[in-house]
């Protein structure tokens, strides 16, 4: 109930300031990009991996949103709507830097053949924790297209239909890749694993 | 099935585990698959796996934000200024005041006055109007850019294929049309943010025309 | 031959072998003229930079072999082309063809390089050339392409899609990639687009556009001086912000009005706002003087 009321306060604060906005008041821009910088940003570090690059991102999503507010109809969540303007600036940029990606529209065929293991004393292991600069530093590690993939389902909450959309491929695909970019990832944080005292996330149930 | 030996033998995967592997990320995106957790109790490897990705995929989800330079907003304020996109309080807050005393509104009807019958007088503070609007919407930097860009193309010009050089001429004689126009515009409508929009954009492509001309008369081919 | 006057025959057999010469020397380089041909293996998705600062004709075709084929061809000895695969041992991920010109003096026409190049379809591409014409067909990585007068065209390219000429027209067919599109004085075209993303902009050129408006597409037209038209199904679902400030507008689409009206502080202006259909993709449409038509396709 808290956070139903806290997410309609939030709706209409936001519809507030966007009318301003949309009127030029400098003050009502200045609160929009507090409310939502850190969002933006962090979304922008994540799929880069990079601290310059991310500011510049970071920029020019507020500036395409600041251009184009007068065109928000309001049908759907502001935050949605920016969400999407901040992962096309993203890919724009990422193709751009000529990235080599892996290839989203390669068949699923992750069905047809398991993985063939070998497991040694240390796989038994389990990870226990990890740390936000560990998960940070692994994500980065991640080849482009499972990081894209990665970061908009397990750390911005995309469903899969909206990822296939919005990466050009097929939900088999983005699912697909995603297991693979969590397998990826697991191998990343088990290569740089810091001892279980550290602290960090504890592991569920 | 290889049992682990106390030596660190390798452990060979099953058919269990074949299966495992198959169904695993059916279940992690939440559809049942019993083998995946009976599976998981029974096999240390395969638990150990199941147990890791459902550790990062909830550290994944928790992952905070993080908090960005203040130089971002600086740079976006900046260059929404300079598109006239937003209009600043404070701006209008202190012509507004300085209006409101008597003695400026006294200097400026007897410069009113004076206009009337001198109509040169207009003529200038039309002018000085339009530039003093130009800095505002485009920014000092910008223009004396373009200036500085301007005055080298102008050196170095011959150096290009005369029928490129005339493309630049064009192309510059053409965006310095659409600049007075702006200007023009906006001395009489200060608040037409169409006029705002293309001045700073006219701005903008000049920079980009005399950077494009630049770097040609730089790169002939050597 | 049955039929012919003896003369005939002779007069055929005076002219054919020069004629033959005649044919065939229009495929042989003029006298000054080089022509250099190469191959190189490639990776499918291959970066290649063509950098041509006199100008010429260029064309790039999209392929299924995993090879870039080359031909250069330079009006006098006074220009070099310079051919870099990297790595040079191995499949090449990236290519470079540079123009050197050896001899300052020379006039535009002697410095002239003219390269066609076949190369796998899923390149991406980085051309740079001022003058002559530039066409890519069928490449569907990434096109980036800087002229200052050259015509240029790019037919079915999936990829981004960058291009810039000062002056000169920029056609734009099939597109089904992101595309960012500039002039000065140029027309840009843009027909058959399937493009989610279209971003186009000239001063005194015209834009045309004839093509769909995808559902969650972002489209802004913007000209200064130049008229706008639009062309697009009836069918499409998109929301329009049309906005002429001193020229006129002319919308055949019977638009739903929307909720939020964007400010625009601004008397006189002649616009079009709302939306067709449910009104998924935004569409601009934007001129200072230029007259804007928006029609359904009959």
């Amino acid at each position: 109930m808290a956070s139903t009321q806290s997410r309609a306060s939030k709706a209409a604060s936001d519809a507030e300031l966007i009318a301003r906005a949309q009127r030029g008041d400098e003050e009502a821009f200045g609160a929009l990009f507090e409310v939502h910088k850190r969002r933006v940003y962090s979304l922008c570090l994540r799929m880069t991996g990079d601290t310059a690059e991310a500011e510049d991102l970071a920029q020019e999503a507020f500036l395409q949103l600041f251009r184009k507010i007068a065109t928000f109809r309001g049908e759907s969540a502001f935050s949605t709507w920016l969400h999407r303007l901040v992962v096309n600036v993203v890919l724009m940029h990422l193709r751009k830097k000529g990235l080599q990606q892996v290839s989203l529209d390669e068949p699923d065929a992750s069905q047809d053949e398991p993985l063939k293991r070998e497991y040694g004393d240390d796989d038994k292991r389990l990870l226990h924790s990890i740390d936000r600069i560990t998960l940070s530093r692994a994500i980065d590690g991640l080849p482009p297209g499972y990081r894209a993939v990665l970061v908009l389902h397990d750390v911005e909450g995309y469903e899969h239909n909206e990822i296939a959309q919005i990466l050009n491929c097929s939900v088999g695909n983005s699912k697909s890749q995603l297991h693979k970019a969590r397998l990826k990832l697991r191998e990343l944080l088990r290569s740089q694993r810091l001892p279980a005292s550290m602290g960090g996330v504890k592991p569920p149930g | 099935m290889l049992q682990q030996g106390g030596n660190g033998a390798a452990h060979q995967a099953t058919a269990s585990c074949r299966d495992f592997d198959v169904q695993l990320s059916d279940y992690l995106e939440g559809q049942d698959r019993p083998a995946v957790t009976t599976h998981a109790v029974e096999c240390e490897f395969c638990g150990a796996v199941l147990a890791d990705l459902l550790l990062a995929r909830s550290a994944s989800a928790g992952l905070a934000e993080d908090e960005p330079p203040a130089r971002v907003w600086a740079n976006v304020r900046a260059t929404l200024v300079a598109e006239g996109l937003i209009h600043s309080p404070r701006q209008r807050g202190r012509w507004m005041e300085w209006l409101l005393t008597p003695a400026p509104a006294a200097a400026l009807t007897a410069l009113v006055l004076l206009s009337v019958f001198a109509g040169r007088s207009l003529i200038h503070r039309y002018h000085q109007t339009a530039v003093d609007v130009a800095e505002i919407v485009v920014g000092r930097d910008l223009m004396q850019n373009v200036s500085q860009m301007e005055v080298a193309f102008r050196a170095q010009s011959a150096r290009l294929n005369p029928t490129v050089e005339r493309a630049y001429e064009e192309d510059l004689a053409s965006l310095d049309g659409e600049i007075k126009e702006c200007q023009d515009t906006l001395a009489r409508q200060p608040d037409d943010n169409l006029s705002r929009e293309y001045l700073a954009s006219a701005y903008t492509e000049k920079a980009r025309v005399l950077e494009s001309a630049l770097e040609l008369g730089d790169s002939d081919g050597r | 031959m049955a039929g012919r006057h003896p003369f005939q025959d002779r007069l055929i057999a005076c002219f054919s072998l020069p004629l033959a010469l005649l044919v065939s020397a229009a495929f042989l380089p003029a006298a000054g003229q080089g022509r250099v041909e190469k191959s190189f293996r490639a990776i499918p998705n291959c970066r290649i930079r063509i950098s041509n600062p006199p100008g010429g004709v260029i064309v790039v075709r999209g392929w299924d072999k995993a090879e870039v084929h080359a031909v250069c061809v330079t009006n006098s000895p006074k220009v070099e082309i310079d051919s870099e695969p990297t790595p040079a041992d191995a499949e090449a991920e990236k290519l470079e063809f540079i123009t050197h010109v050896l001899d300052l003096q020379a006039t535009p026409e002697e410095k002239r390089v003219s390269y066609e190049l076949d190369v796998p379809k899923d390149s991406s591409l980085m051309i740079s050339s001022p003058e002559g014409s530039i066409s890519v067909e069928r490449v569907s990585g990434d096109d980036w392409i800087d002229s200052v007068n050259s015509r240029i065209s790019v037919t079915d390219g999936a990829g981004l899609i960058q291009v810039r000429s000062l002056n000169g027209d920029i056609s734009l067919i099939r597109p089904v990639g992101h595309i960012d599109a500039t002039s000065i004085m140029g027309n840009l075209t843009i027909t058959g687009s399937q493009s989610q993303n279209i971003k186009a902009q000239t001063e005194s050129g015209k834009i045309t556009f004839d093509g769909d408006f995808l559902p969650i597409g972002d489209y802004l037209l913007k000209t200064y001086a130049g008229d706008i038209s639009v062309i697009c199904p009836s069918s499409n679902s998109f929301s329009l912000e049309a906005r002429s400030l001193h020229g006129k507008l002319d919308n055949q689409f019977k638009l739903r009005r929307k909720a939020h009206i964007p400010y625009s502080g601004l008397d006189g202006s002649a616009s079009a706002f709302g939306r067709n259909n449910r009104g998924d993709a935004s569409v601009t449409v934007k001129s200072y003087s230029g007259t804007i038509h928006v029609r359904p396709r009959s």
